[in-house]
């Protein structure tokens, strides 16, 4: 059972936090957090496990490729190609679910801001 | 593991512990990036002082979703993935579909109740740590509950092994061993009847071990007949035990069996221990066994065991031998106690002197643990009403809780959740609470379990059967268990009588007039501080008795005197005047050491755990022997004995160098003993008669009172008789030394440094005692050494650990009722915001409020410290039996409870009384926070 849109929370912020390049796992949970806006905050356990899920489905790859904070300890963690395809998918999809409630809401009479607040 | 690796933290080694159950691939792969991730965590949480806490919880609670789902996930990439998930594949959940779906909403319901711990990770701490205590209190009393209590002896059929005591009729607790001869007698008349099968016998001694090298002085050794092994039924762990063959006629044989420590220590575990040969007491024995350690055979700590043949005309084995029963399986020990009764009495009708004793029975277990076990047994309930507490705390803080979430569970009711799904919610969100507070338990039993055994070493018996193991550690989880269960129904039942309605409207603040009955939390806090003021009056009893008894005066003085204890070899010293001579030159070689300003010798020492008491039947003149019941403390001294310890003689004079072998018998004799034999009137002079009228002593002096037995003691006659006229071989040599110690000790030392002063003053003495007895014979060994405050501190020690634990549970009991009272004013402060607000709005000042939540908090605990002190004071009876200077209804300690306890209370009220000072009341009034 590979994994499919709608991601799931966890994995859609796992994913997005690696779009700007690898990062090993400390870093990883940081970025996922500040991106969530707090709602995602990954301990050591969950985090290894998701990592290791996405891995064996070929979203997420360990990289040799470091950057310039190398630290010779950790291992880094980068998009494949199909996972930066399935987050692009979902990214699609959660804007065309963002339109269609935005629409919804201004039929309804409500009003613009107050529906994207 | 040789590399040395950087000390761990708590932390890391309870992450190294979850890690393995992750599933082995995410582990090897992962594993030292999880490790690092924590490294960070840690130095994040370091910032801040709960952090570290809270970090702890939140690994936990993130082990606990990450390893079962990373094992799912596992088990769908194995290759054999088709055949091991059928439980989960969709045949499966068709056929056993109704299963399936309730597994899947307990783990729903696991999720939630995970995320909202989560989600609140400071209550989840305060009531897992609450928790903690009480389990782990609990669970390290358990450990001595099941170790000196419930663990079994390790001897056969402990239930049908029994100890025989010869005692007086009246005085059942007054007991002295048999003679050989007597032992004949009753062996023939019991042996076989009344279900008892055999007897066997023993005595206590002390043998000089020579093996290549040191001589060493086994204290601990025991001589035995040939039933003993058989009798107790316990296999040797190497070789065998000793039999009826082993034991020669009238003297000791020449086997030996050793116990595993002396194998472990002394021979090295050496494997060929079997023939060895070595000499105790200069005789040449071999070894044919070694007995396993931690079996009480018949006490634990006995180091050799030697086969002996009693002679029934050595003199010395009078009263000495202690006897063991063997019933038959199912036997009635009240049936074995008349047919020994009878053999008893028997006994007195041939011999006058033992007219009036009789002899019974008492278990084997009884014996060994009987008067630790009420004992621990208060300390076990004492620790039960600490859980109670910590429950009681759980249970509202699970309430409060209950409250806030009200809403949430009314529209869950209304929307047509059924009963059952949220009961099981909350259920399953308090035994998780439960059980993270059994997991803190526990580790918190390990550290209270090494204090524990570190403050009772030598108080308890079968201490080295105290250990935390699966049994006890069984327990720790039940009780956590148990306690959610039980306590997680409060706030389940509580949510279903709640009114429905109201709630749903929001009528939150309604409940701040709620009277105490109404809200369960009030009682809840009423039970607590009931159930801590009992344990706090209990330990101020316990405590005010401990000041009594270090306040009496043991009759000598303590300070600068020590000695060492010296049991002669019998084989080497077989006449009464080698012993005197020996004990006299060793006293003129002690008192020749400079600084040494007195010494002397006793049979035995007051307060000394080794000391063997002997009570002795006298006679006035002109009455018959065999109708005294009266007795006396008797102890053999050498001259100079008395003055050294330094009770004052009060008249007449002491025992002098002039009481010899060839000159009148002579005794020195206790006030006590004066005033019981003969009133106000002089008694120097007088005459006393011992042995069955066979020997009359003269008084020749009187000296104070001694507590022999510790300050609790009621003192009993006693008499001294010179060394020369009654020699012993075993004897204790105390010496006092010249300096006035503490003033010396501070000049050389400075201020406050006595007590390393002290320290080496009586290692000082107690190496001159060791060094006199070497070169007065090097064969001879010192068998132990001690100083007097020693053996006074010893003397109140098991009443100083009651006396402490106790203390410690009040003082536990008193924090978490104090955290129970904050928990439940915290609440209703929080939920009075709008009315506090209202009455600072209309002009009441912040000293005003803080008055009026104190004073709301202290009525309801001013009912829990009745009922406390009433509970508590029908509780101190039982405390009765424990307590020596001090009534149970003792008012100094009963008025320092009160006191306490108001302190607590009002201290506890007083953070939530000024948060609600500070209530800003136009916000308050706006229902802002």
């Amino acid at each position: 059972m590979a994994t499919q849109l709608p991601l799931k929370p966890v994995d859609f912020h796992l994913l997005l936090a690696l779009v700007d390049g690898p990062l090993h796992g400390y870093a990883l949970a940081g970025r996922m957090r500040e991106e969530s806006e707090g709602q995602v905050q990954m301990m050591p356990g969950n985090l290894y496990a998701v990592i290791r899920r996405l891995d064996r489905e070929g979203l997420v790859t360990e990289t040799g490729a470091r950057p310039a904070d190398n630290d010779q300890r950790r291992r880094y963690f980068a998009l494949t190609d199909t996972g930066r395809q399935l987050l692009a998918d979902e990214g699609r999809r959660m804007a065309r679910m963002a339109t269609t409630v935005r629409r919804r809401l201004l039929d309804s009479g409500v009003h613009d801001n107050e529906a994207t607040q | 593991m040789t590399q040395t690796s950087p000390p761990r933290s708590l932390l890391e080694r309870l992450f190294d512990a979850m890690l393995r159950l992750y599933p082995k691939g995410l582990r090897q792969t992962y594993g030292r990036d999880m490790r690092t991730f924590l490294a960070e965590l840690e130095v994040e949480a370091r910032e801040t002082r709960l952090g570290r806490l809270k970090l702890g919880v939140r690994l936990l609670l993130d082990a606990a979703t990450a390893i079962p789902r990373a094992h799912r996930w596992e088990a769908r990439w194995a290759p054999a993935a088709q055949s091991s998930t059928t439980a989960t594949s969709p045949s499966f959940r068709r056929s056993f579909g109704k299963e399936a779906t309730s597994m899947t909403t307990l783990r729903h319901d696991l999720l939630v109740a995970v995320r909202r711990a989560r989600h609140n990770p400071g209550f989840t701490l305060v009531a897992a740590l609450t928790l903690a205590l009480g389990i782990g209190a609990n669970t390290a009393i358990f450990s001595v509950v099941y170790g000196v209590l419930l663990r079994p002896l390790g001897i056969a059929d402990p239930a049908h092994l029994a100890v025989l005591s010869l005692h007086r009729a009246q005085d059942p607790g007054d007991a002295m061993g048999l003679w050989p001869s007597h032992l004949v007698d009753i062996r023939d008349e019991v042996e076989g009847r009344g279900g008892v099968r055999r007897l066997t016998s023993y005595i206590f001694d002390s043998v000089t071990l020579l093996s290549d090298g040191e001589p060493e002085e086994l204290g601990s050794s025991l001589m035995v007949d040939g039933a003993f092994f058989e009798t107790l039924g316990v296999a040797p762990i190497v070789g065998r035990a000793l039999a009826e063959d082993d034991v020669l006629p009238n003297r000791r044989g020449s086997v030996c069996v050793i116990s595993e420590a002396l194998w472990r220590g002394r021979f090295g575990s050496d494997p060929e221990i079997l023939g060895r040969v070595v000499s105790l007491d200069d005789a040449p024995v071999s070894i044919v066994g070694v007995m396993p350690d931690n079996v009480p055979l018949p006490q634990a700590g006995v180091q050799v065991w030697m086969p002996q043949g009693w002679d029934v005309e050595d003199g010395r084995l009078s009263g000495r031998l202690n006897v063991l029963a063997r019933l038959e399986p199912g036997a009635d020990l009240n049936v074995a106690s008349e047919v020994l009764a009878s053999a008893a009495a028997k006994l007195g009708d041939k011999n006058p002197r033992f007219e009036g004793y009789t002899i019974s029975l008492r278990t084997f277990r009884d014996s060994l643990i009987g008067s630790a076990q009420p004992a621990i047994l208060a300390a076990a309930g004492a620790v039960g009403l600490i859980l109670l507490i910590a429950c009681a705390n759980m249970a509202s803080l699970l309430l409060s809780r209950a409250v806030v979430r009200e809403r949430e569970i009314a529209t869950r009711r209304a929307l047509g959740a059924q009963r059952r799904q949220l009961t099981t919610q909350l259920l399953i969100e308090s035994l998780l609470l439960s059980s993270l507070g059994g997991l803190f338990g526990v580790a918190l039993a390990f550290v209270l379990h090494r204090v524990l055994i570190g403050l009772a070493d030598g108080l308890l018996p079968r201490l080295y059967d105290v250990r935390l193991d699966l049994p006890v550690l069984a327990f720790g989880v039940g009780v956590s268990l148990a306690a959610g269960l039980v306590f997680g129904m409060a706030p389940a039942v509580w949510a279903f009588t709640r009114d429905l309605a109201g709630a749903m409207r929001g009528l939150r603040h309604a409940r701040a007039r709620h009277s105490l009955l109404a809200d369960p939390r009030q009682a809840l806090v009423v039970m607590q501080v009931t159930v801590a003021v009992v344990l706090v009056t209990a330990a101020a009893l316990l405590l005010r008795n401990l000041a009594e008894l270090r306040s009496v005066d043991p009759g000598f003085r303590s300070a600068g005197l020590s000695g060492a204890r010296i049991y002669l070899d019998d084989n080497a010293y077989t006449s009464d005047q080698q012993e005197a001579a020996y004990f006299s030159d060793l006293l003129e070689r002690l008192r020749a050491t400079p600084g040494i300003i007195a010494a002397g010798a006793s049979s035995g020492l007051p307060m000394d755990p080794l000391t063997i008491d002997y009570d002795l039947p006298y006679t006035l003149p002109g009455e018959e022997a065999s109708e005294t019941l009266r007795q006396a403390h008797f102890r053999t001294i050498t001259p100079g004995y008395l003055e050294t310890l330094g009770a004052p003689l009060q008249r007449g004079r002491s025992i002098a160098t002039t009481d010899r072998a060839d000159t009148e018998p002579v005794a020195v004799i206790n006030q006590t003993f004066a005033r019981v034999a003969w009133g106000e009137s002089d008694p120097v002079g007088e005459s006393f008669a011992i042995y069955g009228g066979r020997r009359s002593l003269r008084v020749v002096g009187v000296v104070g009172d001694v507590r022999f037995h510790g300050p609790s003691e009621v003192t009993r006659p006693a008499f001294f008789v010179p060394h020369s006229q009654t020699t012993y071989g075993a004897m204790t040599v105390i010496a006092r030394t010249t300096v006035d110690t503490t003033a010396t000790g501070e000049r050389l030392l400075g201020r406050g440094t006595q007590d390393a002063a002290t320290v080496t003053r009586d290692a000082l003495t107690r190496a001159a005692v060791a060094r006199a007895a070497l070169a007065t014979d090097h064969r001879q060994p010192v068998h132990s050494t001690f100083t007097f405050s020693d053996l006074e501190r010893g003397a109140v020690a098991t009443d100083r650990f009651y006396g402490r634990l106790l203390a410690a549970f009040a003082a536990v009991a008193l924090l978490l009722a104090g955290a129970g009272i904050y928990g439940v004013v915290a609440y209703w402060v929080n939920e009075s915001r709008r009315e506090l607000g209202l009455r600072m709005a209309v002009g009441a000042t912040g000293s005003d409020i803080i008055e009026l939540v104190v004073h709301r908090s202290l009525r309801t605990s001013l009912i829990g410290l009745a009922l406390g002190l009433a509970l508590g004071l029908l509780a101190a009876r039982s405390l009765e039996p424990f307590l020596y200077g001090v009534s149970a209804t003792d008012t100094s300690a009963l008025a320092a409870v009160v006191a306490l306890s108001l302190i607590a209370a009002v201290l506890a009220s007083l953070i939530p009384a000024i948060n609600a000072a500070r209530i800003d009341p136009i916000r308050a009034l706006r229902g802002e926070q």
